[in-house]
């Protein structure tokens, strides 16, 4: 049971009431929705506060590694365009200089022997597509440098001098005598010889250096033989 | 004081103004054990009309330690007026306009300058008859709008405005409640400075109330005469036979006090008489028969004798207010040691808050 209640407030200031109390309720609800707001951002600053003070001290703890990552980034940027330049050499590019070579089997004759023609082709190499385009496109193709000498020796051992130098030297392989005869030059008995030999031109070699006395020791050689 | 009544304050009812009080009372009680946690009281000149009495209160109330904006406030019967009237059993917008036109007629005043309200008595209709009895209560509109807007612009919102009876009656009913309690039929004689007023109440609903012209003012004048002493030495002497009587000051001389008897015995017997005349109207009207039990409050109900005259002329037992109270509230720090001026406030402060505010809305809603 409850008892019967008596309300005499005016309808005026009932109404009053009813406004006021509406009105404080938007202005707690704006209060609330302000200060989540203010705390949002400043929560956010202080987010944004932190992160970057840790990037900082992360920036300054890791500036070594940094730095290594970097240097270590432009040698592979280094490596990468060295190896494209290989590459590219190796494509189209001869390992060993023709010239070189012709030093270094002049300066495997004997003293005495006289080259008569000297004759250089490369075979598998960028410019001798003919060759390529007969090979089939599994079969590994060896790039290498065909080489044929033919000259005049003083004697039998000297043309065995000419082969064993021919195949002492570190570049060259399957030396090979196609011939050796007798000859009469400048009235002299002679054997005149050609020898045919293969450069491996993948293979990386390092021709022996010809000192400047050993080539005036070859020039005076030769021109005592002459 | 605070205006926002937060979460953990939630226990804590509205702020009970009594503004027909000598002084206005404040009073603020804690729901479930209605404990009161903070009271006030303003001071105020005897001839202060309600607006000043409202604005001396909220002044007052802004210093204490009340919680929340929401104050019900009790008015004085002499701006509460009331008056019984048989009114068709309808409900609604219809009812609350035929109360308000009821009250219009009956105090001579134009509809729209009054703010009426009226609860039923329970009293028997008679066999055929639609009506039933109301206790109708009426008051200015103006008066209420220039009291309430002093208590708006202090910051409080006036949920509620009722008499300062139900009030009474509302205190005096914390015990007796249930459905039960309806069986629960005591009057309660309240006597105030300057009146008292008789109610019947069955349970915590007001069978019958009337307001008795008879209170402290007259047994202080009656002493006066008899003691040919000024007002002022006769109701200093008659609070000290009332604090005497309830244990908190020492006996006055005894020559005082047998004169004091003798002077007011005229007027409380005169008292006793209203009060006999209103139980036998209680017990005619609703064929119950009398109430058998009296309950004596207000500030000046300790009177002495009074008590054993109502008991003699009545046939009923007397008890003090203190009986049916809260003990919790009786023990409350924060009151005076009488809690007699306390109780309409104290009544106002237990106003339950889901009826406070209906009827006004429900009158929008209807409007």
């Amino acid at each position: 049971m409850s008892m019967h209640e008596v309300n005499l407030v005016p309808p005026s200031i009932a109404d009053r009431v009813a406004r006021g109390r509406a009105s404080r309720r938007v202005m707690l609800a704006s209060a609330c929705i302000g200060t989540v707001a203010l705390g949002i951002a400043l929560t956010a600053r202080w987010i944004d506060a932190r992160s970057a003070q840790m990037l900082a001290a992360a920036r300054e703890a890791g500036a070594p590694v940094i730095a290594l990552d970097e240097e270590i980034a432009k040698l592979r940027s280094e490596q990468r365009e060295i190896a494209a330049s290989v590459e590219l050499q190796r494509s189209v590019g001869v390992a060993i200089p023709a010239s070189g070579l012709v030093r270094a089997i002049a300066g495997a004759l004997p003293a005495g022997a006289l080259l008569e023609k000297i004759d250089l082709n490369y075979e598998n190499v960028q410019g001798t597509n003919k060759k390529i385009r007969r090979v089939a496109k599994d079969t590994p193709t060896t790039r290498e440098l065909v080489g044929e000498i033919a000259g005049i020796a003083a004697d039998e051992s000297d043309v065995n001098s000419i082969v064993d130098g021919l195949g002492a030297l570190a570049p060259i392989s399957q030396v090979s005598l196609e011939s050796s005869r007798s000859r009469e030059f400048r009235g002299h008995n002679a054997r005149e010889f050609r020898v045919k030999f293969r450069v491996d031109l993948d293979r990386r070699w390092k021709l022996p250096e010809i000192t400047a006395a050993g080539a005036a020791g070859a020039e005076s050689a030769k021109e005592a033989g002459q | 004081m605070a205006f926002w009544r937060m979460p953990w304050n939630r226990s804590i009812g509205p702020i009970g103004l009594d503004l027909g009080a000598e002084s206005p009372r404040a009073m603020q009680v804690r729901r479930g054990d209605e404990r009161p946690s903070a009271v006030v009281h303003a001071h105020v000149e005897p001839s202060a009309d309600l607006a000043r009495r409202a604005s001396a209160a909220a002044a007052a109330m802004r210093s204490a330690g009340f919680v929340g904006r929401d104050v019900v406030v009790g008015l004085p019967a002499t701006v509460a007026r009331m008056h019984v009237a048989k009114l068709p059993s309808v409900g609604g917008a219809d009812a609350r306009e035929a109360i308000a036109w009821e009250a219009s007629e009956r105090n001579a005043l134009p509809r729209e300058s009054i703010v009426a309200d009226a609860i039923p008595t329970g009293a028997p209709a008679n066999p055929g008859d639609a009506k039933e009895e109301q206790l109708v209560v009426a008051a200015s509109t103006e008066m209420l709008e220039q009291a309430l807007a002093a208590l708006m612009d202090a910051g409080f919102d006036p949920i509620a405005v009722e008499p300062r009876f139900m009030s009474i009656a509302r205190a005096i009913s914390r015990r007796s409640r249930r459905d039960v309690d309806v069986n629960n039929v005591r009057a309660v004689l309240h006597v105030e400075q300057h009146g008292s007023c008789i109610m019947v109440l069955r349970g915590d609903r007001i069978a019958f109330c009337r307001e008795i012209p008879i209170g402290g003012e007259s047994l202080d004048q009656a002493v006066a005469a008899r003691l040919s002493v000024p007002i002022d030495a006769a109701a200093v002497l008659r609070a000290h036979r009332i604090a005497a009587v309830r244990g908190i000051a020492p006996a006055v001389d005894a020559v005082a006090e047998e004169a004091a008897l003798a002077a007011t015995r005229a007027t409380i017997d005169a008292l006793a008489g209203e009060v006999a005349l209103c139980l036998r109207y209680y017990g005619v009207t609703f064929r119950g028969g009398q109430p058998t039990r009296v309950v004596l409050s207000g500030p000046h109900g300790a009177e002495p004798r009074l008590a054993g005259i109502i008991e003699e002329t009545t046939r009923a037992s007397v008890v003090a207010y203190e009986s049916e109270l809260p003990q919790a509230a009786l023990d409350a720090k924060v009151a005076s040691r009488d809690f007699a001026p306390w109780l309409a406030a104290f009544g106002l402060a237990c106003r339950a808050p889901e009826a406070r505010a209906s009827a006004p809305r429900a009158e929008r809603n209807a409007a």
